[in-house]
């Protein structure tokens, strides 16, 4: 069969890239914070801790870029160790939801029975209390910490996890290729980790994501409230609420956390929703038909081949 | 008789997630008065785009359309949205293959066909449910009272199909877009709904375009036929000279695949490979790759739709370099 | 229907029970002493503590203390704050009035605002309008209240002074002025999600079968949005849309802290740091009844609204 296959460039290798303009902006934006956030040490001009007590809540420039805080120390210094803590934190409460929601999930997924339905009923208890209140009375309990935040809000992200792997395996596990790998005599594990696991990755992928974005405004929220990190480790959160007491005085002092708390927050967003129409072709955009064209003639200039 | 509707030159480009599309490529068709026009093809070969693209029923920033769609008098294509919303539903009516689907699941069955009454005419509530009352007893819906207060999910598959036979019949339409009408129904009641609709065009001397894969369909219910293939019509022509004489070498392969009752323990007939992917852009036939007998020309030169065997009947026109009787000595040869 | 109901609040009052063990016991994890927060760092004879030990049944064991913090659930009595020592009960009936009149205008603002701009985007998909909306929300989404609130608190201080940006009026008109600010910021991330939400849903109803029905029936545009797909996908929105409104449970604690509202909220923030174990432990127990509750009365709603459930039989496929 003589088909003439290669004159006509579908959208796949044109638009399909993972690399659209908004996802590159936000993983600009995602790699100078980390950049900041990683190298505080080197690059931030001052000490974490270096007071200036003659310098108190001073305006930006003059050796601050940022200004200066109730006690004299560099905003922009604190806002890159911030960072540090902020991310370092919002990672751990993902790691925290993935380490209990991924093996619960697969297991009541692939096993159901009465462990799954027992399990669905803690899930269920969790689920019953407003977002962040089960974290509450977690840190009311466990005591402030940057820690016990971070354990409590990995507890209150793991029913939606789990139930997510869970349906997804469910899906997979009536699937042909499990009941013909059953019938070879797989073992059990080998079927849900060599086989359905990776079949799962996206979509948990994109899950994981988002919950990353909100990680960072719970934490922040935790830390807000003086449940989360302790003075004097700072994060983004309890920077901005220590800037709420000089707002009327200086307003940038809680402004630049939060507008960083928004840029982390949003990129993120970005990002995930760049992974999801990647991994879901059917969710991509299309693009105008001038678009199309221009394409289309890039394509002729390139190949000389296209009509 | 004259032409109802006249599709001249017709393309049609989709954008879609993979690509653009090009299921439509140059067709030409045209739909008499109070005729059953059968839409014959493999599955995507165009023919439900086609039916869409008449009504307009494709998002407008994804399609690009070229060529004219002549109905009494205006071509469509040219038409703005506002004017094609008092074209559909009251000049042209539109059965869809899935009446699950394609009915509102919480709209009143009565209320739905009654909108129809109410936005074409202006009609009152009242008077809308009166004839919407009649509608229901005429297309066979019992009784007609207590059902038009159901929901489509009380109603059965073969039922609401009925119901969309009356939406689209309800503003007395010359003519009737038939889109698999049958395909997602039972084989036993296929038979009654194509019967209702046979009764229906007769009654009401409505123009139909059927669209179906199935020859069965086509032969019981239609006056033309027009064969479809890679977004082409490969032939057009009265029912019984195409059934009987295909010229084109794809009719004549499709219409030797029908599995027929004398053909009992013979093999059955298929055409190998698959219709080429709507993205491809090729010169020349679309079915050269899988044809039988092919020379040069089929893979450089596309066929025209061209009148080329008067004696197989008037008004039958095939696109083929190789038709079917060039080959006729050697084929009763052997 | 009525089975469903009362199998849902049977199974209701375990999950509550399980939550109530969770709660009390939760708080109390790691001991802390109870005096040192009544005491406020006053010393105190041995006389006094033991009095206030069994003022606030400290000196019982902690299953019976459960027992009567129970029972008091039951009889409206919450027991006694250690910060304020002040009856539960009677510090709620001070601030339950102004968290329910935030919650209630947020509430408006989600429904008169985010449901109508979401059906304005999914109508005119991937237009001008519909970018630009798409790209507020995500900001809205991405900016926590409290500092949504901090920011509404600068425009409205410095630029535009027109609403107080502290505290709570006296009457309800002058409440309303009082609480525009803290509302707005309550209901900014939950507004962009309800939009989101919104969109979604009526973008998915826009492409299905029966919409296609009604354009071909020649209904008009308007008559396709707002009759047929609007109807369809107003079971989902106003669901989804109505578990938001009790999420703003939570939120509530951040923006009446950043407003200085006496609410329930910051008096919950309040005595988790405080260590106000009879505090902290009503107000999360209410905050998950009035969930659950709403929760219910959500699913129960929509029963009443699809007739495919209302009139029994049908399947519960999409609508």
């Amino acid at each position: 069969m003589k088909r003439d296959r290669a004159s006509k460039p579908s959208l796949n290798n044109k638009t399909g890239v993972f690399f659209t303009v908004p996802v590159m902006v936000s993983m600009a934006i995602l790699t100078i914070i980390l950049f900041c956030c990683l190298f505080a040490p080197l690059i931030s001009p001052y000490e974490f801790q270096e007071q200036d007590l003659t310098n108190v809540l001073g305006k930006p420039g003059d050796g601050h870029l940022l200004g200066t805080d109730q006690v004299g120390r560099d905003v922009m210094t604190r806002l890159f160790y911030g960072g540090r803590t902020t991310i370092a934190g919002t990672l751990a409460i993902v790691l925290v939801s993935i380490a209990i929601g991924l093996p619960f999930g697969l297991l009541c997924g692939y096993h159901g029975g009465l462990f799954d339905s027992a399990f669905m009923r803690v899930c269920d208890i969790i689920l019953a209390f407003p977002p962040l209140i089960l974290a509450f009375v977690l840190v009311s309990g466990f005591g402030r910490s940057m820690s016990n935040a971070v354990i409590a809000l990995g507890i209150v992200y793991v029913p939606m996890l789990a139930r997510l792997v869970r349906s997804l395996v469910m899906v997979e596990k009536n699937k042909t290729y499990v009941a013909a790998l059953d019938s070879m005599c797989y073992p059990n594990w080998r079927i849900v980790f060599v086989h359905i696991l990776p079949n799962c990755v996206p979509s948990i992928i994109v899950q994981l994501t988002l919950d990353v974005a909100y990680a960072v405004l719970d934490l922040a929220g935790m830390s807000f409230l003086g449940f989360g990190v302790q003075p004097p480790t700072a994060d983004w959160g309890n920077m901005l609420n220590e800037g709420r007491t000089y707002f009327a005085q200086m307003p940038l002092l809680a402004m630049a956390p939060g507008i960083c708390i928004i840029l982390l927050s949003v990129s993120v967003n970005i990002f995930s929703d760049g992974l999801y129409r990647y991994l879901e072709p059917r969710q991509r955009k299309l693009p105008t038909f001038k678009k199309f064209d221009r394409m289309m003639r890039r394509g002729v200039e390139r190949k000389g081949e296209f009509r | 008789m004259s032409a109802l509707l006249e599709i001249s030159g017709l393309s049609v480009e989709i954008m879609t997630t993979r690509g653009l599309i090009n299921p439509v490529r140059e067709v030409d068709l045209t739909i008499e008065k109070g005729m059953a026009h059968g839409l014959v093809g493999e599955s995507g070969c165009g023919k439900s785009v086609t039916a869409r693209t008449i009504l307009g029923l494709h998002e407008r920033r994804l399609v690009r359309v070229k060529g004219k769609v002549m109905f009494e008098g205006k071509d469509l294509l040219s038409l703005s949205e506002k004017e094609m919303e008092k074209i559909r539903g009251r000049r042209i009516g539109m059965i869809f293959q899935d009446p699950v689907a394609a009915l509102n699941p919480l709209f009143k069955i009565g209320d739905q066909i009654a909108e129809v009454f109410t936005r074409h005419f202006g009609d009152s509530r009242a008077a809308a449910k009166k004839k919407t009352l009649e509608l229901l007893e005429r297309v066979g819906i019992m009784p007609a009272e207590a059902r038009y207060n159901q929901y489509p999910f009380e109603f059965s598959g073969g039922m609401l199909q009925r119901v969309v036979i009356a939406i689209a019949i309800a503003a007395g339409p010359p003519l009737v877009i038939a889109d698999e009408p049958t395909t997602a129904l039972d084989v036993t009641i296929q038979a009654q709904i194509l019967d209702l609709l046979q009764e229906l065009q007769r009654e009401l001397g409505l123009a139909i375009l059927l669209i179906t894969h199935n020859f069965g369909i086509v032969s019981e219910m239609c006056d033309v036929v027009s064969v479809m293939y890679a977004g082409m019509i490969m032939e057009t022509g009265n029912k019984n000279d195409v059934l009987l004489n295909p010229l084109n070498r794809y009719s004549k392969a499709l219409i030797d695949s029908i599995p027929s009752r004398g053909a009992a323990g013979q093999a059955m007939r298929t055409i190998p490979g698959t219709p080429p992917e709507l993205f491809d852009h090729y010169e020349g036939c679309p079915f050269a790759p899988r044809c039988e007998t092919t020379m040069g020309i089929c893979r450089s030169k596309r066929p025209q739709l061209e009148a080329l065997a008067p004696a197989y009947g008037e008004r039958h026109f095939a696109a083929c370099h190789l038709p079917t009787f060039t080959f006729e000595k050697e084929a009763i040869g052997d | 229907m009525t089975r469903y109901v009362t199998g849902r609040l049977a199974q209701m009052v375990i999950v509550l029970f399980i939550v109530s063990l969770l709660i009390f016991f939760g708080v109390r994890i790691t001991p802390t002493d109870p005096i040192a927060s009544i005491a406020k760092g006053k010393q105190m004879s041995a006389e006094t503590i033991a009095a206030l030990k069994a003022e606030y049944y400290l000196d019982r064991p902690l299953t019976e203390q459960y027992a009567i913090w129970m029972k008091g659930m039951i009889l409206g009595d919450l027991g006694k704050s250690y910060q304020y020592r002040e009856r539960v009960t009677v510090l709620l009936a001070g601030r339950i009035g102004t968290s329910v009149q935030l919650v209630f205008m947020s509430s408006i603002l989600i429904f008169l605002l985010g449901i109508p701009l979401g059906i304005i985007s999914a109508s005119r998909k991937n237009t001008m309008t519909d970018q630009s909306l798409t790209i507020a929300s995500l900001v809205l989404v991405s900016s926590p209240s409290f500092f949504t609130g901090m920011i509404l608190m600068l425009l409205f201080t410095l630029v535009i002074p027109i609403f107080p940006t502290f505290g709570i009026g006296s009457g309800f008109v002058d409440n309303i002025r009082y609480l525009a600010l803290p509302a707005i910021s309550l209901a900014a991330v939950l507004l962009a999600l309800t939009m989101r939400m919104t969109r979604s849903n009526m973008v998915e109803q826009l492409s299905s079968g029966y919409v296609q029905m009604a354009t071909a029936k020649g209904l008009t545009r308007r008559q396709v949005v707002y009759k047929h797909a609007l109807r369809n996908s107003s079971i989902p929105i106003l669901t989804v849309s109505s578990l938001q409104i009790a999420g703003m449970l939570s939120g509530s604690v951040m923006v009446e802290t950043v407003f200085a509202l006496n609410g329930i909220g910051s008096l919950l923030a309040s005595s988790v740091n405080k260590g106000d174990y009879p505090v902290t432990q009503s107000i999360t127990l209410m905050m998950v009844v009035v969930f659950m509750t709403f929760n219910l009365i959500v699913d129960i709603m929509y029963g009443v609204i699809d007739p495919r459930i209302r009139l029994g039989g049908g399947r519960k496929h999409e609508a």
